[in-house]
């Protein structure tokens, strides 16, 4: 692959292979996801879609190619989130595992 | 679709989120939830306007301008009145380009996914993925062909990439064989992908 000349969003005018035009309809996870972007905009916590394309482009080349698009966001608002000192890392790693547990419980 | 506007939070073909970073959303939304940040409710009222969002509304816009040479003339201008007209908040900026007999448009974000939703409706997966943003930009015929949309060499294409401060709309040709059609039976003929440029609106 060509180098990033400046991020791994940077791909306008690279060599890429066949479109794949199969639809997509967003899952709720992915709409819950939109929706808490947009939330956090108005309650203006995050800034706007800039901020948070910043820090989707900070996650680095490898969240760039491995993670789904709603995913990436994810990330970036966690990310946003704990410089913020709105919801810290361990915060959430803690609740993440509490999900886990919640989920595995009979 | 049948089933698609249900507003509650429940889809039964959805899988359940399971990866790291779906686990991480979940546990996102609940703290923010609980922080106070926003509320279910509003959360729910986010949602049920993003389903709403179709390429109806762009539809509707189209065949407007179709039928109604002043409203053309100033959604080329501004495009922002007819989109408030249609009970749409207005764009910070976007604007409507036209394809004519010497001039096809398609848009692109090459950065990321920048994209009139209101209008279009959720962008298609292929308009966010790399292939289409690499490639439009670099050889715009040849990805058009392939959405089945030949473009003669004398017609010049334009592809306008979008960023999160400026969107932007194609106007398509209105088909020929349409003289007379109401605007309704017009709008029909107007799918999001020729309003993305890729195609454009043929008769049925």
């Amino acid at each position: 692959m060509t180098a990033h000349p400046s991020g791994p969003h940077d791909i306008g005018g690279l060599d890429e292979g066949p479109i794949d035009r199969a639809e997509h309809e967003l899952t709720f996870w992915e709409l819950r996801v939109d929706a808490m972007v947009r939330l956090l905009f108005k309650a203006g916590v995050l800034s706007d879609f800039a901020e948070l394309r910043r820090a989707t482009e900070a996650l680095g080349p490898h969240a760039y190619e491995a993670l789904s698009y709603f995913e990436r966001w994810t990330a970036a608002v966690a990310d946003l989130l704990d410089e913020k000192g709105v919801v810290s890392n361990e915060e959430l790693a803690a609740r993440m595992v509490e999900i886990r547990r919640r989920a595995a419980a009979p | 679709m049948a089933d698609h506007h249900h507003p509650h939070p429940s889809r039964a073909d959805d899988p359940e989120p399971t990866t790291h970073h779906q686990v991480m959303g979940l546990a996102l939304r609940e703290l923010l939830i609980e922080k106070g940040i926003y509320t279910a409710d509003d959360e729910r009222a986010r949602i049920e306007m993003l389903e709403a969002a179709s390429p109806a509304n762009g539809a509707r816009i189209v065949a407007r301008a179709w039928t109604d040479p002043a409203f053309k003339a100033r959604l080329l201008t501004d495009p922002n009145p007819a989109i408030e007209a249609l009970g749409l908040d207005p764009f910070n900026a976007i604007h409507v380009v036209e394809n004519t007999e010497t001039v096809h448009n398609v848009i692109v974000c090459t950065l990321c996914s920048c994209y009139p939703r209101q209008l279009l409706g959720p962008q298609p997966a292929w308009y966010k993925a790399r292939a289409y943003r690499a490639r439009v930009v670099r050889e715009p015929r040849q990805v058009l062909a392939e959405f089945g949309t030949h473009v003669p060499d004398d017609v010049v294409v334009r592809v306008h990439d979008s960023t999160a401060e400026l969107r932007y709309m194609v106007l398509p040709r209105r088909p020929a064989g349409t003289e007379g059609w109401d605007e309704a039976a017009l709008a029909a003929l107007v799918t999001r992908d020729s309003l993305i440029g890729v195609t454009v609106p043929t008769m049925p």
